[in-house]
Parts: C-alpha cells; structure tokens; sequence
C-alpha cells in the first residue's frame, strides 16, 4: 500500500516534471527561431532588391544597401509587432478584456506590455549584431546615441499605431485585413521595404510629416552618420508631436469603445 | 449495460470515411461564413482593408517602374499578374489552412482527444473547425477591382495558360501546406510551434515580389523550405507569357516532388506524435 502511494507520486512527479521541461524547452526554442530568421530575412531581403538600389543615380553601394536592411529589420523587430493588435482583438473579441477591466492594472498598458516581451529579447541580442554589421559595412563606428533617443520615440508611437488599429476590433468582429493593410503602409512609407530614396522628393517630403519615417528611416539615417545633431532634435520633436497626437486620438477610441464593451465573448 | 457509445461510426451511419470528413468540412464553412455574414458592415469593411493593402502594393510598384524599365525581366503588366496569382495564394492559404496556427494549443491543453475519440480524421476535424471562409470571400472580391485594371490596361491573359498556371498554383498551394502541417507537429515534443509558424510567416510577405530575381542558390534553398517561388512566382511568370509549356511542366515536377516529401515527412511525423501525445493538459 506504502509502496504504490511512493511510487504513484514519483510517477507525477517524473510526468509533471518532464511537462514543465517541455514547456521551458518550447520558450528557448521560441526564442532560438525567432533570432535566426533576421539574418534569414535581412538576406533575402538586400538580395530581393540589391539590383534595384545599387543602379542609377543617387545609388548606394551594395555594403551600404546590405548595413541598411540589416538596421531596418532590427528596427523592426525591435518595435511592437502587429501582434499587439492581434491580441487586443482577441481580448475584446472573447470578452477576456472584461477580466482586465476589474483589475487595478491599465488594460492596454499590460496588453501591449506582454506583447512587447519578444522585442526586448531582439533588442537585446540583435543590436550587437546589427551594430557589426554596420561598422564593417561602412568602414565606421555608427552613431548610436541619435538613434537609440529616435528608437524611444519610434517604439512608443508604433506601439500606439497598433493599439489604434486594435480598438476597431470594438466595432469588427475580424480586423485581419486592416492590420495587414496598415502594416503594408508603414513598412512602406517608413522606409521598411526600401530606403525613402526611392520616391519623388515631393512624395519624400511629405512622408516627412507623417510619423512613419520616425519609425524606420530616420533612426537608420541617425545609425548610419547621416544626421546632425539639429537633425536628430527636429525629427525628435515631430516624434514627440506625433507621440501626444496619437495617445488622445487611441485614449478617445479606447473610451468610446469600452463605454459600449458588453464583453460577451466565451 | 451502459449507455457508453464506443468512438467509430454508428451502425445506421453508411457513409464512408471520406465522405464524413467532407461532410464536416462543408458544414463548418457554411457555419463560419453563416457567422460572418450576420456581421455585413464588419465584412465590407475587411474587404476594403483588403484593397487598401493591394492599391498601396502595386502604386508602389507603379512608382519603381517610373524608374526603371524592367526589374529582373518583370514589366509592370508582368507584376499585375503576380499579384493576381500572389492574392490567390493567400486567399486559398489563409482561408483554409491558417487556422493550423492554433493547432499547438489543442495539443497543449488536451483537446485533441476530443478529435481523436470522434470516427472523422483529427487533422481534417481540426481544418474544419478554422475554415476562414469569410478570408476566401474578401480576398476574391479584392481581386475583382485587379482584373478590372488589368483588362482597362489591355491585359488578356490565355485562357490556357491561365488554368495550367492556377493547376501548378495549387500543387505549391498543397505542397505549402503540408509543409506547414510538418512544422505543427513540432507541437507534440515542444508544447509550442508559434516561432516555426511564425518563420514561415515571412515568406508570406514577399508574395508579392519576383522572387526569381533572387540568386538561383536562395531560390533553390526557398523552393525546398517555402515553395513561394513554386506556387505563385513560376505560375504567374508562366500566366504572363514570359515562360514555355516545357519550363511550367518542371515547375509541375519540382512542386510535385517538394509535395512528395512533405507529405510523407507530415504522415510520419503525425504517426509518431500521437504515439507521443500524453494530453498532459486540462
């Protein structure tokens, strides 16, 4: 009797050991695969379009195509991913969100919190990669103090980006399409596909106004010694403009969308 | 004696297995688009999110053209193909075999036992319960405004040719998805298959780029780990005019012979899950 009581909580605590086991080995695993496909993706990325940018007038040099898709993937990963937007949808969607809202925290605020986690493991351990990269592709230490300050600036208006398109899942019932659509559009007219070079100064300097290149193209310009000082604080306070702007316009969204949350998801 | 009904089909059930999975399918996706449709505003508003993301994609494209003549042997009108082939593509994908993202949590939490104690394949229950047929419906309709533009700019494809590029479309479509089904099945050793999925995520993206324009070896290495290529570049290239009948029977026989390896790859693999499958979850 003594005998099988000892020898069924070993074999709990073997099975339930091994299941912890597992779990811990899925998240290193998660985390392993996700750091190797940036050299995968900035590869075929620079190889995609390396004819197109190193021919022409006004081109950059293939090290220079290469260290420049190298900063932008980083920068990308380094920002919140549409997945903000995937999980706010699905906490409106099964009424999971009203389980937030009796609790002391800000909703939002842990949504995108929990979802920013994998950037930090990017930021951590890509930028150095991403710096070497750099450095010998363009014969020079970057400048990394212009860029970190852009980066701040240009995490905390993406994540507001994709909170935004998450709130219209207050009104949608699927928000799929939009998030892509708006995921095309900034990773365009960030420079994320390719460098701003490629379109019309006209079309450039109206972009300028928008808070897309703050996300992409004006950090790597700060990396790569493109930009003064001056230039740093101007794009800066566009940064900051557009920080404020797009808070009131999520807060508005988000209070007009839990007014009429019934949350009656399963 | 019990009222237990032993899992398998019931004596007055005739139909054969095949039929049951079909029957499950079909009633899952008129329920899904059923659910869909009762929301007309949420839909019509996924649909223009849709468009939106195809007008920004080719007036970039059309912006690139202004600045050169050709790109990697593609003309602007070659791209308008490419895109139809591309959206194609993800309109089949997502709608019908997306929802295997979610094929790890099952696993995790003890819920394929449910599928497993029914008489109708596990895998085509689960690919039933996430049909997105609301995905296949806006998808398309995006694309009518597509062969719209493509017609007012002279764009006549041959029928011929259009149907042997959507066949070899379809065998990379499969061979695409059995891929996919592989990597799930990461799930019964590692609780998790989120980071492989999500790798073969960023190959979704370039669907709307020549992929042929990359170095025969990454197109090799692309072609064997994501058919991208085998699916939509070579079919669309084909569609176009800018490849022969005997170049589209090689990529028929390559997407074939990366679909006979995946597939048996994925039934083995999926063998030797459910011989490691504890359903530790609750």
């Amino acid at each position: 009797m003594m005998r099988g009581a000892v020898l069924r909580t070993l074999t709990s605590f073997t099975a339930y050991l091994q299941v912890g086991l597992r779990a811990s080995r899925a998240y290193l695993f998660d985390c392993v695969i996700g750091l190797a496909t940036y050299p995968i993706e900035v590869a075929i990325t620079y190889l995609m379009w390396r004819l197109f940018l190193t021919e022409g007038a006004g081109a950059m040099t293939h090290r220079e195509a290469l260290a420049y898709y190298a900063l932008a993937l980083l920068v990308a990963r380094v920002g919140p991913s549409r997945f903000v937007s995937f999980r706010l949808e699905s906490e409106i969607a099964s009424g999971g969100l009203a389980l937030y809202l009796v609790r002391p925290a800000v909703p939002w605020a842990a949504i995108a919190g929990r979802e920013l986690a994998p950037a930090v493991v990017n930021l951590v351990v890509l930028t150095p990669v991403a710096f070497l990269v750099t450095t010998v592709a363009l014969g020079r230490l970057p400048g990394v103090g212009g860029f970190a300050f852009l980066m701040v600036l240009a995490v905390g208006v993406q994540t507001l980006l994709r909170l935004i398109v998450g709130t219209a899942a207050f009104w949608m019932l699927q928000i799929m399409g939009l998030v892509h659509a708006v995921d095309l559009v900034v990773r365009l007219a960030s420079g994320g596909v390719l460098p701003l070079t490629v379109f019309s100064a006209g079309v450039a300097d109206a972009l300028a106004w928008t808070p897309f290149p703050l996300l992409v193209w004006v950090p790597i310009q700060a990396m790569m010694g493109r930009l003064e000082p001056p230039g740093v604080a101007w794009h800066g306070a566009i940064g900051l403009f557009w920080l404020v702007a797009l808070l009131a316009v999520f807060l508005a969204l988000w209070r007009k969308g839990v007014r009429g949350y019934v949350g009656y998801g399963t | 004696m019990s009222g237990f009904a032993p899992p398998g089909p019931q004596p007055c059930d005739a139909r054969s297995p095949a039929a049951r999975n079909r029957d499950l399918l079909l009633a899952h996706f008129r329920v899904n688009l059923a659910r869909h449709a009762a929301y007309p505003v949420s839909l019509i508003l996924e649909q223009l999110s849709y468009l939106v993301g195809l007008v920004v994609s080719l007036v970039l494209w059309r912006h690139l053209f202004t600045r050169l003549p050709t790109f990697a042997g593609w003309s602007f009108d070659d791209v308008l193909v490419l895109h139809l082939f591309g959206n194609l593509f993800l309109a089949l994908f997502h709608s019908l075999f997306m929802g295997f993202h979610s094929f790890h949590a099952i696993v995790r939490n003890g819920r394929l036992d449910t599928w497993l104690a029914r008489p109708v394949d596990p895998r085509i229950a689960h690919l039933a319960a996430s049909l997105k047929p609301e995905e296949l419906l806006n998808r398309l309709l995006a694309l009518v405004p597509l062969i719209l533009y493509m017609r007012s700019r002279g764009i006549e494809l041959d029928a011929g040719r259009l149907a042997a590029g959507l066949a070899a479309m379809l065998v990379g479509l499969a061979a695409f998805a059995c891929i996919q089904l592989v990597w799930c099945y990461a799930a019964f050793w590692l609780d998790k298959s989120d980071a492989i999925l999500a790798f073969l995520d960023l190959f979704y993206g370039f669907y709307r780029f020549p992929l042929d324009a990359l170095p025969g070896v990454a197109q090799l290495a692309l072609t064997l780990a994501a058919p991208l290529l085998l699916a939509v570049t070579y079919p669309a290239r084909f569609a176009a005019g800018g490849a022969s009948w005997t170049s589209l029977l090689a990529v028929c026989a390559a997407s074939l012979a990366v679909l006979a390896g995946w597939a048996w790859a994925q039934e083995r693999l999926w063998r030797a899950g459910l011989d490691a499958y504890q359903s530790p979850g609750g």
